[in-house]
Parts: C-alpha cells; structure tokens; sequence
C-alpha cells in the first residue's frame, strides 16, 4: 500500500538536487534518521544523475510505502533513455559506462533494503528502490 | 586547502577542480587540502570527480588528501564501494599537513 507520491521530472542538474532533497525530507519525516537519510538520498543522487547523465527525460518518484507493520520509503526511477544491455553486468562493481567510477548500480542496491530494475535496450529503464524504516 | 559546501553537482565540482588545479600550478603547491565537512551527499558521479582532481594534480606535481567527511555520510560511502586509492582522507588539516610534510 503507497500513499503521497511526489513526482519530479529529470530534466537538469537542478532536478537532481530537488529530487535528493525531496527524497532526504520525506525520509527525515518518515522517521528515518539522519544517516539512514541521507543513504536514501545518495541512492536517489544515483537514480537521478543516471537519468540526467543516459537518458534524455525521466523522472523519480517518491512515496511512503506500507506492508503489514513496517513502513518505508519506495522510489521509482523511470527513464525513455537508451536502455541497458546487459543488466548483470551493469550490477557488477567497476562496470561503467561512461563517467561514474562503476559503482553506481551496486551501490544504490546496497543503500537500499529493496532494489528492482527492468530495461529494455531502445525502450528505457526503470528502477524501483525501499527502505524500511 | 579548499572547502566543498552543499552539493557535489557536476558545476560546482567542477568550478572546485579549475581552482585547485590553477592554484596549484600558479603557486607551485605540493599539497591540497580539500574540506568535504560541507557535503552530505556524496554519490559515485561526485566520488569519481574528487578522484579525478586527485589524479590531475599528481599530474602537477600535488598530493590531494580529503578531510571533513561527516559522520552521517560516512555509511553511504562504505555501502557505494571500494572507493578507488587515489581518494586518500586524513583525520584534520593537523593531519593532512603532517602528511604532506613527511613528503618533502
């Protein structure tokens, strides 16, 4: 069960930095503390610099995730870009394309508890990331 | 020494490496200090940046070090990876000076 999203179009730099301090608000709000907080907000930094950096237009969006008891915070990256060939390599450490040190994938799947991600060369990607509180 | 405050977006690290790399080259320096204790989100587009300044000013002739890197943000860059070995952190400016003494 989501409720609240808030939608940010990744258009430009400044996007990126909205997106990350929406991301860091909603987490402090949730009850998250600082630390685990701003790991939302590196992981969302990730997510959004990614479709700044590969693909033309895409947006992140940010709600408040429920199951059961627990309650956390989902984001989705959605992207129209160039999709990724390759996905299992694309989550290997050190495996970069262009411009990052490689670890960007990896590294937002360990800074979130939960990490999906469909691609379809030509189509785009999209990633879905939790953190339970 | 140079400080970082805010964000590590693409305009601001890069305005950051065309200061270090002019002062080191004007002034010949041997070391730089840069202060990350403004930074709280680090993410790997950021991360190869600061390690690229690092490589360049070698190329000059200066050692960069790192210092600053806040408590809060510390988890985060463990959870993004090996962080590569030209991204070298001392404790303070004591440290970092002491370093780059032990140098010359």
């Amino acid at each position: 069960m989501t409720s609240e999203a808030q939608r940010i179009e990744i258009e430009a730099e400044r996007d990126v930095r909205l997106a990350v301090r929406t991301a860091v608000d909603a987490a402090r709000s949730l009850g998250f503390d600082r630390t685990r907080s701003l790991m939302i907000g590196t992981a969302v930094s990730e997510l959004a610099r990614n479709i700044h950096v590969h693909a033309c237009q895409g947006y992140i969006s940010i709600e408040t995730s429920r199951r059961g008891e627990a309650i956390g915070l989902r984001i989705v990256a959605q992207d129209d870009g160039p999709g990724i060939e390759d996905l299992d390599l694309a989550l290997q450490d050190h495996y970069s394309t262009r411009r990052s040190l490689g670890i960007g994938l990896p590294g937002t799947k360990r800074l979130m508890d939960e990490f999906d991600i469909s691609s379809e060369p030509g189509k785009g990607t999209c990633i879905s990331v939790s953190k339970w509180k | 020494m140079a400080s970082v405050q805010s964000e590590l977006g693409d305009s601001a690290v890069d305005c950051l490496r065309r200061r270090v790399l002019d002062q080191v080259y004007e002034n010949s320096l041997c070391g730089v200090l840069i202060d990350l204790s403004g930074v709280e989100i680090i993410d790997s587009f950021g991360l190869r940046k600061l390690v690229d300044i690092a490589k360049m000013t070698r190329l000059l002739g200066a050692e960069t070090r790192f210092t600053g890197i806040r408590p809060e943000v510390v988890a985060s860059l463990v959870d993004l990876g090996t962080v590569s070995s030209d991204f070298v952190v001392v404790a303070d400016l004591d440290a970092g000076l002491a370093a780059f003494s032990e140098r010359t």
